[in-house]
């Protein structure tokens, strides 16, 4: 039997525990979690809900069972259109549901709804086929890249770019000597993201914005920039040599350092690397990827 | 005590979403004023923030929240509290808005407006929580009827009974959602004409209009079409016992091209003529949509991104 008068918190917690139940309100008024709080069964809710003239108090509470979840689904699918579109809508949900059990919100901002589901498709992902002997990335590993994509790209639209800061130029470098460039730090802008995908989920999730049937998704491996300019995300493939370098000064390598790293690699060609490193800079400050270029202490 | 506690009467404004961003910065559509979501812009770094600015430049805003939770067991968010401040004052927005509801316990966000026992406890409750709030603000608050679709055995009082002493007790503003008084006036059967004349209107600083679906046993509150004849009859008579108050149309889900929306909150203008033609009135919706039951109640706006 309910308390005689449950308290606000006590009402507060059952209600919340029969709404988000994932078996539904009857499983939720049954739960431990619900009855601990207000002990009361699918025959006795009335003593804390009333029915009304047209449903009963079970139906009127799972008007907010089902919202719960349908709102919280409906929001992922606007922030992953292109993994809903890769799995189709009813496998999205599927997903959507199991992760929100584990991950529901616990912020005020829905922006923040979708930050795990990546790492959540990666942990809960299906095992991978043992026959295939070469160990080829699979679609679960697209389907991880692809939502690692679309989260970072809500993540670059909304948070600090480089519109209202002073961005490096590539007039910057001019008549910089290049011992004097060696001991410089380039700080790349906080919008800027290094990511390393196994597939070329940038393209398919071009496609889907853009209305167009995208392509088989096909196995490679993709270094993308990730950034933002005039409030629009952007992004560029570069080579494996380019990801490193910039992976290097965005550890806060000094430049000489993070060059001196590459020209560790055997494959590196030093005849063309100082030529190469110019056009690099150049593109990348174009970008923009530099906020602060930081001249040593000695100068 | 003053009519609107000081507050203007800002005209018909529309609610700002995302989708119709391009269309007011290069058309400049001549709407009264805009009401943000507020928790779509707090964080926001990014694009949202920046048309912000620019909106707010020229007209006039207002802030609405669904994440105050002023009703809720759990402690109030300050981080978000001065991160709202923050936003009002870079925006010059004219009232901060929320809903009298909790949408979560226990450090979980359920994103729902969920309705309160309307007893002594949570009176009292609600009450301290709001002069808390107001005092972080340094404004008085704004505060919105829901519509609901369960009500508590252990209520002791209507919900115009306890929004009235709250607003009296708290000196907080009310945000009148006509709607939702239609809504929750016909799945809990109490009279939605008894609601109006309970309230003070003079704490009425704006009022709400929106659609919502029926679902043949209940009607639930989704922002998703044009306001219905009902819904304006309850709008006509809060507007005169307020003698006018700053209007805003919602419009969350299937939302039109801007000039749909805007001309549906256009339409209080014709409804509120006294010498109103019949025969001239405007093409509101005659009947409420019918709909399934899987509909789903506001709020669901959130901003997604867009990459090149």
């Amino acid at each position: 039997m309910p308390p005689q008068d449950p308290s606000l918190n006590q009402i507060q917690r059952w209600v919340q525990a029969v709404i988000t139940n994932p078996d539904g309100v009857e499983q939720g008024i049954d739960s431990a979690t619900a009855t601990s709080t207000i002990d009361v069964t699918t025959e006795t809710v009335d003593s804390v809900i009333l029915p009304s003239n047209q449903l009963s108090s079970i139906e009127r509470l799972q008007i907010y069972g089902r919202a719960y979840f349908g709102r919280l689904i409906e929001c992922l699918r606007a922030q992953f259109p292109a993994a809903c579109y890769a799995v189709g809508e009813h496998a999205f949900d599927g997903l959507a549901f199991g992760y929100l059990i584990q991950h529901p919100s616990t912020s005020y901002t829905l922006g923040k709804l979708g930050e795990a589901f990546d790492q959540y498709l990666a942990a809960t992902r299906p095992p991978r086929d043992t026959d295939m002997s070469d160990d080829l990335p699979d679609f679960a590993d697209f389907l991880v890249d692809l939502t690692r994509l679309e989260r970072t790209y809500s993540e670059v639209f909304d948070g600090p770019g480089p519109e209202q800061d002073r961005s490096i130029h590539p007039d910057d470098f001019v008549g910089l000597k290049p011992e004097q460039f060696a001991d410089c730090r380039l700080l790349l802008h906080p919008c800027v993201r290094l990511l390393e995908l196994r597939f070329p989920v940038h393209e398919y999730a071009t496609s889907i914005r853009q209305g167009t049937e995208p392509d088989e998704p096909i196995a490679r491996q993709v270094h993308l920039v990730v950034t933002r300019r005039d409030y629009v995300v952007r992004r560029f493939e570069v080579t494996a040599k380019q990801f490193r370098l910039l992976h290097a000064l965005q550890t806060t390598a000094m430049v000489g350092d993070a060059i001196g790293q590459l020209l560790q690699e055997q494959s590196i060609d030093r005849g063309r690397l100082a030529d190469d490193l110019k056009t690099w800079f150049r593109q990348w400050s174009a970008a923009p990827l530099f906020g602060e270029l930081k001249r040593s202490a000695a100068e | 005590m003053s009519d609107r506690l000081g507050y203007p009467n800002l005209g018909l404004g529309v609610g700002l979403r995302t989708v119709h961003f391009d269309y007011i910065l290069k058309h400049q559509p001549p709407v009264d004023w805009f009401e943000i979501i507020s928790e779509n812009f707090v964080d926001s770094q990014g694009r949202p923030r920046y048309v912000l600015h620019q909106i707010a430049e020229r007209y006039p805003v207002v802030m609405h929240g669904v994440s105050l939770s002023i009703g809720s067991t759990q402690p109030l968010d300050f981080e978000y509290l001065h991160k709202l401040k923050r936003l009002a004052a870079e925006t010059k927005t004219r009232w901060i808005s929320d809903h009298v509801c909790w949408t979560g316990v226990a450090g979980i966000n359920t994103h729902d407006l969920l309705p309160l026992p309307y007893h002594e406890e949570s009176l009292k409750h609600v009450i301290d929580r709001v002069r808390i709030v107001q005092d972080v603000l340094e404004r008085p608050l704004v505060l919105e009827n829901p519509s609901s679709y369960v009500t508590f055995a252990g209520s002791s009082m209507s919900e115009a009974e306890f929004i009235s002493c709250l607003a009296q007790e708290a000196d907080c503003g009310l945000l009148l959602d006509v709607n939702n008084v239609f809504v929750s006036a016909t799945n809990h059967n109490f009279d939605p004409l008894e609601y109006l004349r309970s309230i003070p209107y003079k704490r009425i600083v704006q009022m709400h209009l929106a659609g919502h679906a029926n679902c043949g046993t209940h009607l639930i509150d989704t922002h998703d079409g044009p306001v219905i004849d009902p819904v304006w009859d309850l709008f006509r008579q809060a507007y005169q016992s307020t003698a006018g108050v700053a209007t805003l149309l919602e419009w969350d889900a299937k939302i039109p091209d801007f000039p749909t929306v805007h001309n549906e909150v256009l339409k209080a203008r014709k409804v509120l003529q006294d010498s109103f033609d019949v025969s001239m009135r405007p093409a509101v919706a005659k009947t409420v949509l019918e709909s399934d039951r899987d509909s789903v109640p506001h709020p669901a706006v959130m901003v997604t991104a867009l990459a090149d």
